[in-house]
C-alpha cells in the first residue's frame, strides 16, 4: 500500500488522531497480507535547519538527534527511511521542497503459498439502513 | 503538529476512527480546504469530494475518517492505495508520476 493522504484538523491535533488513523492503515495491511506500506514524508521542519544538507538533516532525525514534527512521528510508528525525494513539494517553504520515502514492513507478512488461507477479519461498518419492506396484504 | 490548548475537561471530545462511507466525502473535502487553505478545484494536489469517492471506489478498504462523535464531523482522514513497490528497485521517476498525484 502507499499512503495518499493523511490529515487532521488543527483543533484536534496532538491527541493521537493521526496515530489512530495510521493504526487503521496497518490493520488493513495485515488483514490483506500485504508486504508493507510506502509513503512520501514531508520533512516539515527542514527549513529551520537549512542550509544543512538535507541528507544530513534526515540522518540526524533518524538518529534521534534532531526532531522533525512529521518524520519523527512516522519513525516512531515503525517506518524506515528509504530515500530522499527532490521536488516532493515544489515551492513549499517549510520543507524547501524536500521529502523522504518511508517504508513500513509488515512483520506478519506471509508469502503466498498453495496452503495459505487468506483471512479477512470483520471490521466495523458505517451504513444507512433501508426501511423494512411493507408486509403483503392478506 | 500543534497541540490543543483547551484545558477544560468538560470539553473533552470523543473521536472515533471508522471506515470511510460516501456520505463523508463532502466532509473530507471541507477538511482539505480548511487545512490547506486552498481550493481542490484549482489545486490538483488536494482531494475534492469526487476524488475521495474515486479512491473509495478503487480501494474502499484503505479509506478511513476520524469523526468528532458529538457532531459527526470529519476531523481527520487517511487514504491509501495499493501499488507494487519493490524496495530493491526504488522509484526512478518523480513521486507525483508514480502516484499520479494520489
Amino acid at each position: 500500500m502507499y499512503g495518499v493522504e493523511s490529515i487532521v484538523h488543527p483543533d484536534y491535533q496532538g491527541r493521537g488522531v493521526g496515530s489512530k488513523l495510521m493504526d487503521a492503515r496497518f490493520a488493513v495491511l495485515k488483514d490483506l497480507n500485504l508486504r508493507g506500506m510506502v509513503a512520501g514524508s514531508a520533512i516539515v521542519d527542514y527549513h529551520t535547519a537549512a542550509p544543512l544538507p538535507v541528507s544530513r538533516y534526515v540522518q540526524e532525525v533518524v538518529a534521534g538527534v534532531r526532531f522533525d514534527t512529521n518524520l519523527s512521528k512516522q519513525l516512531r510508528k515503525g517506518f524506515k527511511v528509504h530515500n530522499i525525494i527532490a521536488d516532493f513539494l515544489p515551492g513549499d517553504e517549510t520543507t524547501l521542497g524536500w521529502g523522504v520515502t518511508i517504508v513500513w514492513y509488515n512483520p506478519d507478512y506471509r508469502p503466498a503459498t498453495s496452503n495459505n488461507l487468506h483471512v479477512v477479519h470483520a471490521r466495523s461498518f458505517d451504513f444507512d439502513l433501508r426501511p423494512a419492506a411493507a408486509p403483503h396484504a392478506g | 503538529m500543534s497541540g490543543n490548548q483547551d484545558s477544560d475537561p468538560n470539553k473533552q471530545k470523543h473521536i472515533i476512527v471508522v471506515p470511510l462511507s460516501p456520505r463523508y466525502a463532502a466532509g473530507v473535502e471541507a477538511l482539505e480546504r480548511f487545512v490547506y487553505q486552498d481550493d481542490p478545484e484549482t489545486d490538483d494536489a488536494m482531494l475534492s469530494a469526487a476524488k475521495v469517492l474515486s479512491h473509495y471506489t478503487v480501494f474502499s478498504e484503505g479509506q478511513f475518517v476520524a469523526l468528532d462523535a458529538e457532531t459527526d464531523t470529519v476531523i481527520g482522514y487517511t487514504s491509501c492505495m495499493r501499488m507494487d513497490f519493490n524496495p530493491a528497485v526504488p522509484f526512478c521517476e518523480p513521486w507525483t508520476t508514480t502516484t499520479d498525484y494520489g
